[in-house]
Order: C-alpha cells, then structure tokens, then sequence
C-alpha cells in the first residue's frame, strides 16, 4: 500500500489494465463453464458482494455501523420496478433515478445521524430498514405483501441481459468496477480520512477533516451502490416483494462483511462467496436433521451463531487472517536490517555539549528567530465543566517566530488551554484570533484551515495505519481531490497524491522517522508515537503549531533534537505553544514562559524570569520555597511530573 | 380513558425493556440489540414453567430465564470480545439476537402462546375504562422492579460501586471491583426485569418467537427518552411509546402503528437524542 505513490502513473495504469482483463476472463469463465442454475447463484452472490462492498464502505472504512442496507437496497429494486413498470421508463434511466433517490435519502438521514454514538446510528438505521419493508409490505401501489411482477429484463445498447450467464457477468462487473474504485479510494487522500476518522475523530478533525462531511459522502456513496444492486435485482428476478429487502438482508450483508473482514474490500467479495457456500451447505444437510420445515430458522440460527463465533475468534474475518499472516512472513524477512538502520540514525552533534542549555546557545549561533506579527491572539478565555473551572479568563498571544512554552502543575487547565485554541473544546466566554480571523465558535477542522496544527497528550493515532499513511492524513487540506476522483483516478489526483507523498516524507525525515515509515503507528513506542503526531502537524506546513507534552517517552537525546527542532521552526517564521513539563526543556526551548496555575495566568516572562519566581516556584511544590532544599529537588519533581504520563 | 389504560399497560412493558437496555448501556456503555429476544426468552420460560407453576411463580422462572440467558450471553458472547471496539460488541449482540430467535422459533415454531393470569376475573373499571386484572399485575411488577432496581443504585453498597464502575471502569477495577462480576450483575438485571414483565404479559394477550426485534425497538426508544440513563424516565418514555402507538391503532391505521413508532425513533434520534433528560449524549473529546 505505501509503495505506490511512487511508481509512475503509467505503470499503475498498465497494471490496472491487466487487473480488469484477469477480472473480466475469470468471471466470464465461470459463466460459460457452468449451467444456467449455478450461473443465477453466481449471479446473487455478486449482487450481495456488491452489498456487502457497500457495508466495508460505511461499516469498515469509516467505522460507522449501518444497517440501512435494506432499505437502499429496496430503494433501488422498487424504484426501477415502478419507474419501468409503470411509467415505461428505461431500465438505465429508472436505475439512475432509483439511485440518485437513495443517495439523496442517505445524504439527508447521515448528516443528522452521524452526529450520534455509533450504537444510536445503528438502530436509526435498522429502524430505516424496518420502516421501509413495512411500508412497502403495507402499501398499495407496491402490490403489498404480494409484490409486483412484470420487469423486463435489462436492456443495455440493444443487448437484453436474459440469460442468467449475462446476470453473472453483469453483476460481477459492476462488482469489479465498485471494488477497484475501493480500492483506489483507500489509497488516496479522502480514504486515509476516513481511516483517519474511524481510529481518532478528534485528530482527524484536528488534521482538518471535516468529520461529518466526509461520513455523509461515505454514506451516500454505500446507498448508490445499494440502490444499483437493488436495481439489477429486479431486472433479473423481474419480480419484487417486500422480504428480500428487510433486516434479514441486512443482518446477512453485515455477516458477509464481518466473515469476509471488514478493513479490506476483498472482504466483502470472499465473504460473499462463503457465504453462499454456507447457504449451500445448510440447505443440503438441514432438512435431514431437522426436517424440511426448519430449513427457514435454522439458516437464521446459524448465521446468528456464525456472526458471534466468527467474531469471537476473528474479528478481522478471513481477509484479515490471511494479511495476518502475510505480515507475518514479510516481518521475519525484514526485521535484521532495522537495527542497523538504527545505529545510523543517531542525533546529529552526538559531540556537542549534551546539555540542553549549551546546545541552545548554539543553536542561537545558527541564528535567532526574528519576532514577526501576532499570529494568534486569545483574549479571556474561560471554561467550565460541570462546577469545575478548568480554564478561567486566560489571555495570550504568539508572534511569528516565537516559540511559548505553557507550563503549570497538574490540573493547571494547560491540555484544556490547548482545546480552546485548537477548536476541539468551545469556550463558555472569551475569544480566539489566528490572523485577525475570529476561529472561536469554529470546529477543529475549520481551525485546522486556518494552519493551526496540534499534537496531543497521549498520541492519538490511527489503528491499522503504517507511519508514513498517518503523517498524509496531516497533509489533508494541502490536497483537494474529492472522493469521486479518487476512486476514478485521474491524472490530477495521481499526481497530488504523489505530492502529497513526498511532503509526508519530507516532515517524517525531519523528524528522523523515516526508517519507520512502513510501520504500524500504533506498535511503536510513546516516544516515537509523539514524534510521528509531529511530523503529521507539521506536514500541514502550519502557520501556528501546538505542542501537548511533547517530551513525554523521549530520551535526553531527543529531548535534545526536539529542541533544536523547535528552535528551527521559530527561525522559520512559525508560531510555536508547547506545553511541557521538562523544565530543562522548557528553558532550553522556550522564548517565553506562560505559567498558569488553577486556571488562570500566574506569571509570563522569559525563561530566567520565571524560574527565579517565588509564585512560581511555590506553586509547583505547594509549600514555601525552602532555600535549603536548593534548585535540584525542584527540577527532580518537575521531571518525574513528565515521566508519570 | 380506555387509550390511556392501554398504553399504560403497554407502555410497562416498553418501559421495562427499555430498562434492560439502560441497565446495559449505563454499565457497560453497550446496546444490547438482543433485548428484545431475551424478553422472549423469559416469556416462553414463563409458558413452559405454567405446566407445573402456578401464573406467578412462571412468571417467576420468566424473569430467572431472561437473566440466565442474558448472562450466558455475556460470558459466551460479549466477555471474549472485550478488548474489540464497542462497534464488534453490539454487532455480536445483534448476531446473538438472531440466534436466540430462531432457536426459541425452531423449539417453540412460529405460533403464538399463552397462560392463564395470576387472578382470574372481569375487567376493572376504572374511571370509564376497563383494563384486566392481569394488566393491573404487569404495571405492578414492573413499578417494584423500577423501585427495586431504583433502590438498588442509589441506596446500596453494590448498587454505588456498579455506578462507580459505569464512570470510569478502569479505576473502578484499581479498587477492587471486578469488571466481570459487575457485568455480569448488570446483564443479569437487565435480562432479569425484561423477562419478568414480559412474562407478566403473556397471559393478557399471546406471545410469538418473532416478537423480540419490535419489543427491542420500542424498548429502545423507551431507554432514549430516559437519556439511557433515567430508569423513571425511560419508563414514562415507554408510556409515550405506547401511547402514541395506541393512537395511531385507534385512529389512522392498525397496520401502521408500528411504522408510525419505527418513524417516530428515527426523528427523535435526528431531533433529540438526549430524550426527555437535559443532558445532550455526546462523546467526551
């Protein structure tokens, strides 16, 4: 997956050809080579792959549990009925219809919806699933419970799919399209978001994702795709009534998705096929054992068993057991070569002085930041939770070219600072400005627009996505290509994709990450993880960039380089708020000090000043400062404040 | 009148569900989509247990089987899955729903059941209204489990540390609560009330296999007009349910009653999510 950004264009191009011909003669092989009943199987397994493609689309991609399969489903079987049925529509024009119909519908319900816990949209969506298929069932001009009858077959540029080979062929087409456009989707920009969105929604927001945006088009997406099945449905029963279209259908796709494994598209294509399978297996060996009459329940109960058993003992399904142990295989190939890598690796300067104030002094030597503008500016902010003041009417401001470090004891209301000014909390009074903009009321992602990256306390990666993939998701709004040309990839999107690429790699090799970059983010060390959110703040190339505890899991070495880091960013123009409790860092870092204590201001100056403070000084130990004790038991305490995390 | 005795009746057993889901959710942060079926499964304990029992002491082994089988649930189920996302545990409570409604449906077949009621006897009136006895028992054995339950959390050492442990279960278990045992107590609860008064309603009306995914729905809607938190809330917001199904039966369309509910839990989940309480359901960032 990492690799391809960088393979040209043409060769992508070219494998992508041989893909659909391989595709195109497997499936046409089967459909000659077998006879016209295990054709019209192979015909419904692709309509429910295509199904359960939907499922991985808003279920698997995005995190959110649907079950508002059903009813798109039906959406499309019933609107290509009426429409063709009764007004003499083309099959073509009453499936885009049905489908535009079905997407505008999943448009509408995910942007409400996705506001809710996950559980809440799953029931919403199978009271949608139920809402329908009694209305349907209810309803007169749907034939009720009886149905409607008299589809003609599909008619495509004078060809009639008739027979069910060219239902077989059809299907798995349009399965083959909607799969590789998966494919391609997970692999761009807009993908990555909805990883992204799925492991962390408060980082992807922080990265600039707009959250609920990203959900609805996700959403929309999987019920066109629904409605289409739904369509070809009718044009191949020719006949529809209300119970194909109900929660059992929809539990069934969640079972071919949950079977198959829900992170990859090729989990909805194998967990249809084994499904089916399954289906097969149980109508030929249940009747004599249970008699005939049980054949309904008995499939119901074990594809209710097979739902918990499967997920008890592999939650990731069969595609994620087979990558298992694929990396596996590939981890053993490629572990020895990583510590060398490592040793050549070590921090630039290793001769230099190693503590951190003479490396300071030498980095000044580089050059010292020039003080800019006021980049952003917070004028009284305040915030309560339930009874507790967190933050209570805190004022700052940070110049172009400065780096502010904020420090105060635990529960001094720094990390809770940091959410008003980055737009994942909303202040109860006061305002925030980043570049004269008034960003106060705005989400995280709008925020983010206004190049305000951050990190957080404890890393908040995403699950099941490599370091360099996790840095991209940073570049999100450096790119623009929507989910449509993603999934068709154009030469445009190709090309952003490849920029985008080599920005993450850029930010990753400043932070001396690169060796990590095909590594799951979530397996590495604290330390490192830290490192990894700051390459992905970075990469966003941010006008204002903020710090939670950056040090915490570091070593003194790259606490060093952190440093040093930091000090480069200021020379660059950026604004920089870090909060930390190394006050060997801190000083070493800082241009100014923000100290706060029970939520408010108690001190700002440099770095000399505020360590020299009395009120400073007692508020971090909370008894008078006693001179015998001297400045090493201070420091001593501040240190192990940061290891605690 | 005779609406409103209905859907109070009714609205016991919505509210009761609705219970079990709250119980659930407040404890473990789960929906359990097998509510529903679990009820079921208490009921047809209850119709079974009539053979030997007398009505109250089936409806005894209803509210016992509903517990058992929701525990055994748990632990075969949901224990296992701990570690996963809470997506992978509700999606295994919806397989286990399935599972125990076709199993009750391949033991029992599709056809409805009955018992006799606890007291037999006329209708009482009731300020112009006539509701059965045996309803008058249903909404009483739901008020003393709702003020069991009620007493239970708020007055209790146990009751205190299983909402202690809904608050932060981490540091719950650093004291000593256990998570399995506290999980097990709540699933146990909830299955327990569930079963129970769905028991206590078979005798006025029937009871199907296929009964548990309409009962959960409505059960569901209950428990989000108690914010999934209230239990006295989520028992009128069962009232409310009833009531409004009720009313559609009566004066638009028997068939549509249930489409109007389902329709109705949509547009509150869009419009209200936080139910008659004041808190907004959110996730902390």
């Amino acid at each position: 997956m990492s690799d391809t950004p960088r393979q040209s264009s043409s060769a992508i191009g070219w494998r992508h050809l041989v893909g659909a011909l391989v595709w195109i003669a497997v499936v046409a092989a089967f459909a000659f080579s077998t006879n016209e009943y295990y054709a019209g199987l192979g015909a419904s397994v692709g309509l429910l792959a295509l199904l359960g493609l939907g499922m991985v689309l808003v279920t698997g991609y995005a995190g959110q549990f649907s079950l508002a399969v059903g009813a798109v489903y039906g959406i499309g079987a019933y609107g290509s009925t009426l429409l063709t049925v009764n007004y003499g529509w083309a099959g073509l024009a009453a499936m885009a219809v049905s489908a535009i119909v079905a997407g505008i519908l999943g448009f509408a319900l995910a942007r409400p919806l996705f506001r809710l816990r996950g559980h809440f949209l799953a029931m919403a969506t199978l009271a949608l699933t139920e809402v329908f298929y009694l209305l349907v069932n209810n309803a007169e001009f749907t034939g009720g419970s009886t149905g409607l009858g008299g589809i003609r077959p599909l008619e495509l540029f004078g060809f009639t799919f008739l027979s069910s080979q060219s239902h077989m062929i059809l299907n798995w087409v349009v399965v083959g399209i909607v799969l590789w456009g998966m494919l391609m989707l997970r692999r761009g920009r807009e993908g990555r978001a909805l990883l992204a969105i799925r492991g962390h929604e408060a980082a992807a927001a922080a990265a600039g994702i707009n959250i609920a945006s990203s959900k609805a088009r996700v959403f929309t997406a999987s019920a066109v795709i629904s409605s289409i099945a739904g369509s070809l449905y009718a044009h191949q029963v020719l006949y529809v009534n209300p119970p194909p279209f109900g929660l059992i259908t929809a539990i069934e796709v969640l079972m071919i998705a949950v079977l198959g494994g829900m992170r990859s598209p090729w989990g909805a294509i194998v967990g249809a096929i084994v499904l089916e399978l399954l289906h097969q297996l149980i109508d030929a060996t249940l009747p004599s054992i249970l008699g005939n009459a049980a054949v309904g329940a008995g499939q119901e109960l074990v594809m209710g068993l097979l739902l918990v058993v499967i997920l008890v003992l592999r939650p990731d399904g069969i595609i994620g057991a087979i990558s298992a142990a694929a990396r596996l295989g590939r981890r053993y190939t490629r572990e020895p070569g990583l510590e060398a890598d490592a040793e050549s690796n070590a921090p630039p300067g290793d001769d230099a002085p190693s503590d951190m104030a003479s490396q300071r002094r030498a980095q000044d030597l580089v050059g010292i930041p020039r003080l800019g503008e006021v980049v952003l500016s917070a004028e009284g902010l305040a915030k309560h939770f339930g009874g507790v003041t967190a933050v209570d009417g805190v004022s700052l401001n940070i110049r172009a070219g400065e780096v502010l470090a904020v420090i105060g004891p635990n529960g001094a209301g720094k990390s809770t600072l940091v959410n008003l000014l980055s737009g994942n909390l909303v202040p109860n009074a006061g305002s925030v400005h980043i570049d004269g903009v008034d960003t106060t009321a705005m989400k995280a992602h709008q925020v983010a627009a206004h190049k305000l990256s951050r990190t957080f306390q404890t890393p908040c990666l995403f699950e099941g996505m490599d370091v360099a993939g996790t840095v991209a998701v940073g570049a999100h709004l450096r790119g623009s290509v929507g989910m449509l040309r993603s999934s068709v990839p154009t030469f445009g999107s190709l090309k952003e994709e490849e920029t985008l690429a080599t920005e993450a790699a850029t930010a990753l090799n400043r932070l001396g990450l690169s060796r990590l970059a095909d590594r799951d983010a979530k397996s590495l060390s604290l330390g490192q993880q830290k490192q990894v959110e700051i390459a992905r703040a970075l990469v966003a190339s941010p006008r204002v960039l903020l710090l939670d505890e950056p040090c915490a899991g570091l070593n003194k070495a790259e606490k060093a380089s952190l440093m040093r880091l930091l000090r480069s960013l200021g020379r660059e123009g950026m604004a920089v708020l870090v909060i930390e409790h190394d006050m060997e860092f801190v000083m070493a870092a800082a241009d100014r000090v923000h100290v706060l204590n029970f939520g408010s201001t108690l001190r700002v100056g440099t770095p000399e000043e505020v360590q020299t403070d009395q009120d400073v000084i007692d508020a971090y130990l909370g008894v008078a400062h006693d001179p015998q004790s001297g400045h090493a038991g201070h420091e001593d305490h501040m240190t192990d404040e940061g290891v605690k995390r | 009148m005779q609406l409103l005795l209905t859907a109070l009746a009714l609205g016991a057993l919505y509210g009761a569900i609705g219970i079990g889901f709250v119980i659930v959710h407040r404890l473990t942060g789960m929906v359990n989509f097998a509510m529903g079926d679990i009820a079921v499964a208490g009921g047809f304990g209850a119709v079974v247990a009539s053979a030997v029992l007398p009505p109250l002491g089936a409806i005894l082994v209803g509210a016992v089987v509903g517990a058992v089988v929701s525990v055994v649930m748990y632990h075969l189920a949901i224990h296992p899955l701990r570690n996963q996302s809470l997506m992978v545990q509700t999606i295994v409570t919806l397989g286990v729903g399935i599972a125990i409604r076709s199993l009750i449906q391949l033991y029992f077949g599709s056809g409805p059941r009955q018992f006799p009621a606890i007291t037999s006897g006329p209708s009482v009136d009731i300020l112009g209204g006539r509701i059965p006895q045996q309803s008058l028992w249903l909404i009483g054995i739901t008020l003393l489990g709702y003020l069991g339950l009620a007493y239970f959390f708020d007055r209790t050492l146990s009751g205190k540390a299983l909402s202690a442990f809904s608050v932060n279960a981490y540091a719950a278990g650093i004291v000593g609560i256990s998570l399995t045992t506290m999980a097990t107590i709540a699933f146990a609860l909830s299955g327990a009330i569930a079963g129970g008064v769905l028991a206590a309603q078979v005798p006025t009306s029937f009871i199907a296999a296929g009964a548990g995914l309409a009962l959960g729905l409505k059960g569901f809607i209950a428990a989000i007009m108690g914010g999934f938190d209230k239990l006295g809330l989520t028992l009128i917001g069962g009232f409310l349910v009833a009531l409004a199904e009720v009313v559609v039966a009566r004066y638009v369309s028997a068939a549509q009653a249930s489409t109007v509910v389902f329709v109705l839990l949509i547009v509150l989940l869009i419009l209200r999510p936080q139910g008659l309480t004041r808190q907004v359901v959110a996730d902390r960032v």
